[in-house]
């Protein structure tokens, strides 16, 4: 830590102190009060424990800050109240990273998102979404606790960036009939329907709860400027970028009224019964966007995915010394994708409009079996041993087909028909050698028939130095098996992989958590070492023509159109501080929060270093919040703040495309509705003060001379949103 | 630890049977590991016991934290404060939270700003219980999991002592318990008895009553 930064944690400390300032007596109310803020979470090492000793940065998002500041969705949370996470509008459900590192088109893939503990990654990519799609109701959650930084020691793959465990109410929290209703005027409408109950089952006390929810989007109808794709270099001409346009070569120049749209169905249910936990959840996602390079404004370049997962976790307490857990589980996902394309050096088949369509399902079934043993009985010296077996099954599809005669254009890529097993074990050791210190060290190995055995350790040390003060350091790896369809897929345009890795990262990390009464600071440093980053390369017009001779793809060679195939070719260098302060007033009248991240990401490929597309080196948020009491309105004040970032999808642009540093503003007011009993509302405005985001939208993502800059996508700049729930 | 203890934990172990099962590698077998388990999760849901989500360290720093503001908490102990934690007997769950429980607190410097000293006791029944309690001038009682049955006649066998009453379990306090733990949102909420408290003579200031959950 610098002298600077030494400084600064010291004057906000004092700050803090001197804020609070009260009599003698009020100050040991304070203390209790500071004790029941502590933050309690159990993702990072399976063990329930306060946030300041876990060996991770774990923080909890609560239910009341979900509903205070109008959160609707879990990349908004982490937006507006998580620290060192941030999500970015790609105009189609988002991306997320952390301590500045974003990768683009990962499909959320680096984040392991977890609900109540079940995997909702899907079994094909690796993905998943945190915007609406996610068919996660934001009522049901109890709260969202997010581990910062890579946690795959008791996870296994995919949590790279670190983990999402969203934990839903239990049925006490969550009692009787609740019927909820919310709206993006006029773009969007959420409806949905929960309930939670406790009883008795054969004798043992039993609880459910469930929700089922339909999330429709129409709109925003945004503007998208011009683009002049010029001579298609397939046909001399013009390209179309519609279907039944003028062959003039132009993209957009208007509002998309057709192609930004979404529809979700979801449901999740919980039955609790003892020491028995029955997970069921489903989702369907049907979402369009306009900004991809096809065809401009067409609805059916659309993607629809659909998930379930059902776990059954039964626990036994043996002994003292032992407690065995079980957990079956099952994951599906299918997906089908469509892309549709006029313009010739996309579609080089005359007069005709191509639907590029991939599909895929994909499922696990899988078995962990857990051992937890307390050694001395006390708490003091504490294994816990797992074991994780799980098969698989993928298959695809993926072919081109004439949108008018559905005739195929090509004889289809072979796709996937797979399945295997893979087998997981993992030691956990957590030791308190005096009341103040804190030792976690474990190890997890994977074994997947695609790559070997991947060893991914963890080792780590809190230590309550001084009153109120946690002092915490830390080492720990994480891998990304890359997907089926990276590994092992291939499409009309992308041939298979040669021998892909799986992707891993290194980090280290130091921080220091100051608590005083309810006031909590944390501050931290961190290096971390990403390696084998798996992006879609595109082939030289060489690698393309070796490509087509070697019989790896049987589309024709267009000039100019390349290939392309997923590769491990990049290492990013990452390192940075993460600070927040969060913290109540006035009996908890009055609640605030700040957070901030500054980080560098450096990525190094063969062709040299460069700065990582969208992510961001400094963001952050604010939040103030004035809870009046009823029949009052409490108020609620977000900010999410990030810093200029260069765009994606950008090259040969003269200055290369950069998206301005921008704030998105969101003011709430919830609370009870008058006159009418159990009638609750939020209303929300939301203003981003960007008007464009960083990803390059269109067909010309390279400079052309008819098209010399980039555009950029729109930003949907201010909504409204009312939103209402009954409780029965 | 006394010996006795020792003997009855011992004990508690033996009548547990440990239950391992293989881990299967080929597909086929994990397939058949996967139906099995979900047949043998199915079937088995015997031991039942009550859910405990605030960790033990952070219950035994809370209730050292609130028998400070219990006006009468000192008058109770005297110069010195006697928790029991009781254990349910052949309740290995139960046995655990009590020695964990017990662990936490004796890394407390104080309770109720008192030295203190606790003790495990197997629970035989709640009028012994309360004989032990008026007997020995026992200032906080502490319920760990395993214990929902007995808490109507533990409830009125204490009504009339003078006593703090602690429950691991957020469901015992409107089963009678005065004081108990509950986790909302990721972090710890008190609960509180307020007509058992007002029977065994506990009395919280409105200023901690405003940070409970108070059932009446």
């Amino acid at each position: 830590m610098t002298r600077q930064s030494s400084v600064y944690v010291w004057v906000a400390v004092g700050l803090l102190g001197a804020l609070s300032g009260r009599t003698a007596a009020a100050q040991d109310v304070s203390d209790l009060e500071g004790l029941l803020s502590e933050q309690i979470v159990s993702t990072a090492s399976k063990h329930s424990e306060g946030a300041s000793s876990a060996p991770a940065l774990s923080t909890n998002l609560t239910a009341e800050d979900l509903r205070m500041y109008g959160i609707r969705t879990l990349a908004e949370a982490m937006d507006f109240l998580g620290i060192a996470v941030a999500s970015s509008d790609n105009s189609s459900g988002g991306e997320v990273g952390a301590r500045g590192v974003l990768l683009t088109g990962d499909r959320g893939s680096h984040f392991l998102l977890l609900v109540d503990g079940q995997v909702l990654n899907d079994p094909l990519r690796g993905g998943t979404t945190f915007g609406p799609g996610a068919g996660i109701p934001i009522e049901l959650v109890d709260h969202i606790e997010i581990i910062v930084g890579p946690g795959s020691v008791l996870y296994g793959s995919n949590a790279m960036f670190g983990i999402v465990n969203v934990v839903t109410k239990r049925a006490k929290n969550y009692s009787g009939v609740h019927v909820i209703s919310e709206s993006a005027l006029p773009t969007s409408i959420r409806v949905g329907a929960g309930a939670g109950a406790e009883f008795k089952l054969f004798g043992a006390p039993t609880e459910i709860t469930t929700q089922l929810e339909y999330f429709k989007q129409a709109g925003p109808d945004l503007f998208f400027a011009a683009e002049n794709t010029g001579v298609d270099r397939f046909t001399g001409q013009p390209g179309r970028n519609s279907r039944s346009g003028a062959a003039d070569g132009i993209w957009g120049g208007r509002r998309a009224t057709h192609s930004s749209y979404a529809d979700s169905p979801s449901g999740i249910l919980r039955i609790v019964r003892g020491n028995t936990e029955l997970h069921l959840q489903g989702a369907y996602y049907l979402h369009a966007s306009p900004a991809g390079t096809g065809n401009f404004d067409d609805r059916d370049s659309a993607e629809r995915e659909t998930r379930a997962i059902a776990s059954l976790k039964h626990r036994i307490v043996v002994s003292t010394l032992l407690e065995l857990s079980a957990r079956a589980y099952g994951s599906y996902y299918s997906m089908r994708n469509d892309f549709i394309a006029s313009r010739g050096e996309l579609c080089p088949f005359g007069n005709a409009n191509c639907d590029f369509r991939s599909a895929g399902t994909a499922h696990w079934l899988g078995l962990e079996l857990q051992s937890s043993w307390d050694w001395f009985r006390d708490g003091h010296f504490s294994t816990i041993l797992g074991a994780d077996a799980r098969q698989r099954g993928v298959s695809t599809t993926t072919d081109a087909f004439d949108t008018a005669s559905g005739r195929s254009f090509y004889r289809a890529a072979p796709g996937l028909a797979r399945s295997d097993a893979t087998l997981a074990a993992y030691a956990e050791q957590r030791f308190l050698p005096t009341e103040s210190v804190v030792i976690n060290g474990g190890a997890r190995v994977d074994s997947d028939s695609r790559f070997g055995a991947v060893v991914t350790p963890r080792l780590a040390t809190s230590w309550k130095a001084w009153e109120g003060g946690t002092l915490k350091a830390s080492y720990a790896g994480a891998f990304r098996a890359p997907s089926w369809d990276e590994a092992n897929n291939e499409t009309s345009r992308r041939i298979l992989a040669d021998g892909l890795r799986p992707e891993k990262v290194q980090s280290v990390e130091v921080s220091v958590n100051q608590r005083v009464r309810t006031h909590r600071l944390i501050i931290g440093g961190f290096y971390s070492k990403w390696t084998d980053l798996v992006e879609l390369a595109t082939l030289s017009d060489q690698e393309t023509i070796s490509a087509i001779r070697n019989g790896k793809t049987t589309v024709p060679f267009t000039p100019g159109v390349h290939l392309t195939q997923y590769r491990n070719t990049s290492t990013v260098f990452n390192y940075g501080v993460n600070t927040g302060v969060e913290g109540s007033f006035a009996s908890e009248h009055l609640l605030y929060g700040f957070t901030i991240t500054g980080a560098i990401a450096d990525r190094r490929t063969a062709q040299g270093s460069s700065r990582l597309p969208v992510a961001a080196q400094l963001f952050g948020n604010a939040r103030v919040a004035w809870v009046i009491g009823d029949p009052l309105p409490t108020v609620g004040l977000g900010a999410h703040v990030v810093g200029p970032r260069p765009a994606d999808l950008s090259s040969g642009f003269s200055p290369p495309p950069f998206a301005a540093g921008a704030a998105e503003l969101r003011l709430t007011l919830s609370g009870k509705a008058p006159l009418v009993d159990g009638l609750s509302y939020r209303l929300i405005a939301n203003y981003n003060t960007a008007r464009n985001g960083a990803y390059v939208v269109g067909p010309v993502t390279s400079a052309l001379p008819t098209q010399p800059n980039a555009e950029l996508n729109p930003i949907d700049r201010f909504r409204i949103i009312v939103g209402v729930q009954y409780d029965f | 630890m006394t010996s006795s203890e020792r003997s009855k934990r011992s004990r508690v172990d033996a009548d547990m049977r440990v239950r391992r099962e293989p881990l299967r590698s080929s597909g086929t077998l994990t397939r058949r590991a996967i139906a099995l388990s979900f047949v043998a999760l199915t079937l088995t849901s015997l031991a039942v016991a009550e859910s405990v989500q605030v960790p033990f360290n952070v219950q035994a720093d809370l209730v050292a934290k609130v028998a400070n503001f219990d006006r009468n908490f000192a008058a109770r102990a005297g110069t010195r404060a006697l928790v029991l934690v009781m254990m349910m007997p052949n309740d290995a769950e139960s046995a655990g939270a009590a020695q964990e429980f017990r662990s936490a607190l004796q890394r407390v410097p104080k309770v109720g700003d008192l030295p203190h000293e606790e003790q495990i006791v197997t629970y035989t029944g709640a009028a012994a219980l309360a004989d032990m309690v008026r007997a020995r001038k026992v200032s906080i009682v502490y319920f760990g999991p395993g214990f929902s049955k007995e808490l109507p006649a533990i409830r009125s066998s204490l009504a009339s002592a003078s006593l703090l009453t602690v429950g691991a379990a957020p469901d015992y306090v409107a089963a009678g318990i005065v004081l108990g733990f509950d986790l909302v949102s990721g972090r710890p909420k008190l609960l509180v008895n307020l007509e058992q408290a007002r029977k065994q003579q506990v009395d919280f200031p409105g200023s901690v009553l405003r940070l409970m959950k108070v059932y009446s």
